[in-house]
C-alpha cells in the first residue's frame, strides 16, 4: 500500500488513466473520498483510458450512469443514498459480473453486495484543498497485480 | 370464481389464471431476468392458453411479500393497477405463504428467503391440508433467533426454502427438533398454490392503499426515527398539488 | 378522421408521482402532482428507495384523480404515455409497470416517453414549438443545450461536464444550511444580495457549448471553510448572489453563443431549474438585447418541475410518430439524447 500526492485536476485525472488503463471486463474499483475529493475526476481519467469520449458526470441524481462508447462499458455508481436494500434494485450485481468496468462511489452504504475482490482507491485532500493524496488498497491477486502496475508505472518515470 | 394470481417477489415469476380451485395455466420462469419485461407478456400468454379474457377475471391475486423490494413493487403495482381498472377485487397474499403448500406433509412449515447478513425473511405456518393458519408472524429476523423460536415451539418442522444449502450446517448445528427441508422439485413459488390461498381469503385489499409487505422500513427512515423519536405525521410526507 | 386526442399521462422519474390527461397535445384537463419533496427533506435528498416506495402508495389514486377530475372515462382515451428514463430505476419502474397494466387491460397503445423529451414539450402549453428549435434543458441531473431540427430529432450539442445545475444549487445548499432541495432558497435569497465574491466562470469563454459547475462548487466551498476557520460570517445573501450569478453567467453565455451560431427560430428554457427567476430574467434580458427574430419561449413555472402533463405533451407528438411499445417495456434509468457536440458545423 502506498500513497501518492496529486498536485492538481490534471494529475488526478493521469492517474485514473494510469488505473485505467490496467483495467479489464469484469474489474471494480471502490472510490473513497469526501465531497469535493476528486472521485469523478478520477473517474475521468479511467473513462478516459477505456476510450470513451463523453463527458463523465457526477452520478449523484440517478445514481448509475452508463458509458458505452468506449472499448469497454464503463459503470459509474454513487451508492451514497443507495442504501443495502437498494442495491439490489439497480441490480448491482448484474454491473458487477458485466463485460464493462465498474466504479463506485460511496462503496461503504453497500458493503455487502460488493464482490470478494475489488480495487480501492482512497482519495484525501490537504487542509487548504490544494493537493489530493490518493491511497490503494488491493483486495485479490488480480488487483495486487494492478497495483504493482500502478507503481512500476509511477515510479518508472 | 376467475382469479388471475402472479407472483414476482424473488427471482422465480410465476403467474396463473384458475377458475375457483381448478388451475387453467400457469407460467413459471426462474431464470434471473427482468420481472418488469416479462411479467406483463406471460399474464396474457397465461389469459390465451386458458381461453380467457382480462376482463373476465374477478380477483386479482397477489404475492405482497416479503421479498426483493423492486420485485414486490413490480407485481404489486401491475395487480392494484389492473383491479383499479377492471373493478376486479384484489387480494394479498404473504410471498412465504405461498411456498406452504409445498411441503408433503401437515404441521409446522417455516419457509424463508434469504435476506443477506446472516438474516432471512421467514414465518412459520401450520398446514393441515390445504389450510394453512399462521404461527409466527412473517418478519426480518436472523437466523440464528429462527432457530431459537423453533426450538422454543419444540415440534418437527419442515422448511421450504430454495437457498436452504447455505444454512443447512447452522440448522443441522442449532436445531434440537426434527427437521426435514424441501428439495429441488418443491422449493419454488407457484401462482397455482397462490391464486387458491388467494380464493380462502376473505379480506380484500384497497386498490388505491394497497402496498408491498416489505417488513423492513428503509435504513433512511429507520436512522431519522432514532433521531427523531416523537415525530409521527407521517400523512404530510407526501402532498398532492394539483 | 378523429380530430381530437386523449393521452393519459404517468411520471415517476424521481419524487413526484403524477398523472395527467392531456387534449390534442397541449390542453390539460388534469395534471394531478403527489409530491414527496416533505419526505426527502428528512434526509436531505432523494433517497431512492423511499421515493419507489411512496410512488406505489400514490400510483392508482392519481390515475383515478387524473380521470375524474379530467370528467374523462377510460374507454375515451387513445392512448397511455410514460416516462420511461432517465431517473431512478425502482422509481420509474412503478410508473411502467402501472401504464403497461392500465393499456394492457383497456386495449390501449403504449407510448415510451423520454423524461427530457417531457421536460421540452412542456413549453407546448405556452404556444406551439417552432423548427428548428434550441432547448435549454436545466435541472436536478442534466444542463444540457439539445438541438431539435424537427419536432422528434434531439441532438446534444452542449452539456455539462462534471455537476448538473440543479446538483451545484443542493450541494451548495448544504454548504449554506439550507433544506433541500435549496434552489428556491438561494434564489430568493440571491435578490436580496450582490456578487461580491466573484466565484469562477467555468469555460465562459471557450468556444463550446458545454459548461462545468465542479469548480465553482468548490470555490464556493472553500470560501465558507475558509471563512468558518478565522470566525468570519459570511453574508448568505451574498454568497447566494454570488453563486447564483456565476452559474447564470456561465449557462446564459453558451446559450447565447448557440443561438448566435444555429440557424434557429426558438429557444425553449425547460427543466426544474428554469423556474429559477434570476436565470429567467437574466435571459429575458440578454437574448432581448442580441435577437431580434429569435422567439423565446420559458416553460411555465408551475411546469418546469416534474409532472404528467408535460409527459403527455411530449407522448402526442410521439404518437403522430408511431413511436409505440409493447408490453416488454422497461424503465432506462440511464437514457439520454445523441451526442453530437459537431450537429451544426
Amino acid at each position: 500500500m502506498e500513497t501518492y500526492q496529486l498536485n492538481d485536476e490534471a494529475e488526478t485525472i493521469k492517474f485514473g488513466k494510469i488505473i485505467g488503463e490496467l483495467l479489464e471486463a469484469n474489474d471494480v474499483v471502490l472510490l473513497d473520498g469526501d465531497l469535493g475529493a476528486g472521485k469523478t475526476t478520477l473517474t475521468k481519467g479511467i473513462a478516459q483510458a477505456l476510450g470513451i469520449r463523453r463527458y463523465v458526470k457526477s452520478p449523484t441524481y440517478t445514481i448509475v450512469h452508463e458509458y458505452h462508447d468506449g472499448n469497454m462499458p464503463l459503470f459509474h455508481i454513487d451508492a451514497y443514498r443507495l442504501e443495502e436494500d437498494g442495491a439490489g434494485d439497480i441490480g448491482i450485481d448484474e454491473y458487477f459480473e458485466s463485460d464493462g468496468v465498474t466504479v463506485v462511489e460511496w462503496s461503504q452504504y453497500i458493503k455487502s453486495y460488493l464482490p470478494d475482490q475489488f480495487l480501492r482507491v482512497i482519495l484525501d485532500r490537504n487542509h487548504d484543498n490544494t493537493k489530493r493524496f490518493l491511497t490503494l488498497e488491493p483486495n485479490g491477486e488480480h488487483y495486487q497485480k494492478i497495483e504493482e502496475a500502478i507503481e512500476e508505472n509511477i515510479n518508472g518515470r | 370464481m376467475k382469479i388471475l394470481a402472479m407472483d414476482t417477489s424473488n427471482v422465480t415469476l410465476s403467474v396463473a389464471v384458475l377458475d375457483s380451485e381448478q388451475l387453467l395455466a400457469m407460467q413459471t420462469t426462474n431464470i434471473k431476468r427482468n420481472h418488469s419485461k416479462q411479467l406483463m407478456p406471460i399474464i396474457s400468454q397465461t389469459l390465451a392458453e386458458a381461453g380467457m379474457a382480462l376482463n373476465e377475471i374477478d380477483r386479482i391475486v397477489v404475492a405482497k411479500g416479503p421479498g426483493s423490494y423492486t420485485g414486490l413493487r413490480i407485481a404489486v403495482t401491475t395487480a392494484k393497477t389492473l383491479a383499479l381498472t377492471l373493478n376486479a377485487e384484489l387480494v394479498g397474499v404473504s410471498s412465504l405463504e405461498m411456498l406452504v403448500p409445498n411441503a408433503p406433509q401437515n404441521g409446522l412449515v417455516v419457509p424463508f428467503f434469504d435476506a443477506r447478513n446472516g438474516n432471512v425473511f421467514a414465518g412459520i405456518y401450520e398446514k393441515n391440508g390445504e389450510q394453512v393458519v399462521n404461527v409466527l408472524a412473517d418478519q426480518h429476523i436472523s437466523f440464528e433467533k429462527l432457530l431459537a423460536k423453533i426450538n422454543e415451539l419444540g415440534r418437527p418442522v419442515y422448511f421450504v426454502s430454495s437457498q436452504f444449502e447455505q444454512f443447512q450446517t447452522m440448522v443441522e448445528n442449532t436445531l434440537v427438533v426434527v427437521a426435514e427441508h424441501s428439495g429441488k422439485l418443491n422449493s419454488l413459488p407457484n401462482a397455482h398454490a397462490l391464486g387458491i390461498l388467494g380464493l380462502q381469503k376473505t379480506e380484500l385489499e384497497n386498490v388505491y392503499t394497497f402496498v408491498p409487505a416489505y417488513l423492513r422500513v428503509t435504513e433512511a427512515e429507520r436512522n431519522w426515527k432514532e433521531k427523531h423519536p416523537n415525530d409521527e405525521n407521517k400523512e404530510s410526507y407526501v402532498r398532492q398539488i394539483n | 378522421m378523429d380530430q381530437t386526442s386523449l393521452i393519459l399521462a404517468i411520471e415517476s422519474s424521481c419524487d413526484e408521482t403524477s398523472v395527467a390527461v392531456i387534449k390534442n397535445g397541449d390542453i390539460i384537463l388534469s395534471n394531478i402532482i403527489a409530491t414527496q419533496i416533505n419526505s426527502h427533506q428528512r434526509f436531505g435528498g432523494v433517497v431512492p428507495e423511499v421515493a419507489s416506495r411512496h410512488h406505489i402508495e400514490q400510483i392508482t389514486i392519481c390515475i383515478e384523480q387524473a380521470l375524474k377530475q379530467a370528467e374523462v372515462r377510460k374507454e375515451d382515451l387513445d392512448a397511455v404515455a410514460v416516462t420511461y428514463g432517465p431517473g431512478l430505476v425502482g422509481a420509474l419502474l412503478v410508473g411502467v409497470s402501472a401504464a403497461k397494466a392500465f393499456a394492457f387491460a383497456n386495449e390501449l397503445p403504449l407510448i415510451p416517453v423520454n423524461h427530457m423529451i417531457g421536460h421540452i414539450y412542456a413549453a407546448r402549453f405556452v404556444k406551439p414549438i417552432v423548427f428548428p428549435a434550441l432547448a435549454l434543458l436545466v435541472s436536478g441531473g442534466h444542463t444540457e443545450l439539445v438541438y431539435m431540427p424537427t419536432e422528434n430529432e434531439f441532438k446534444i450539442i452542449g452539456e455539462t461536464r462534471d455537476d448538473a445545475a440543479g446538483e451545484a444549487y443542493d450541494k451548495v445548499g448544504r454548504v449554506m444550511g439550507l433544506k433541500y432541495p435549496a434552489g428556491k432558497a438561494i434564489d430568493e435569497l440571491a435578490h436580496q444580495g450582490e456578487d461580491i465574491f466573484k466565484f469562477p466562470r467555468a469555460m465562459e469563454h471557450e468556444d463550446n457549448f458545454d459548461f462545468s459547475f465542479s469548480g465553482l462548487k468548490s470555490a464556493f466551498i472553500n470560501t465558507v471553510h475558509h471563512a468558518d476557520q478565522i470566525n468570519e460570517e459570511l453574508s448568505k445573501k451574498d454568497l447566494a448572489a454570488s453563486f447564483q450569478q456565476s452559474v447564470v453567467d456561465v449557462i446564459t453565455a453558451k446559450t447565447v453563443r448557440a443561438c448566435e451560431q444555429l440557424e434557429i427560430k426558438q429557444l425553449i428554457l425547460a427543466g426544474g431549474v428554469a423556474a429559477n427567476r434570476g436565470l429567467r430574467d437574466t435571459l429575458d434580458k440578454e437574448l432581448g438585447e442580441k435577437f431580434n427574430h429569435l422567439d423565446f419561449v420559458k416553460a411555465p413555472l408551475d411546469l418546469c418541475g416534474d409532472n404528467g402533463a408535460m409527459i403527455g405533451a411530449a407522448g402526442e407528438m410521439l404518437m403522430r410518430h408511431q413511436v409505440f411499445a409493447d408490453m416488454t417495456l422497461n424503465a432506462d434509468p440511464s437514457l439520454e439524447f445523441d451526442w453530437e457536440p459537431e450537429a451544426i458545423k
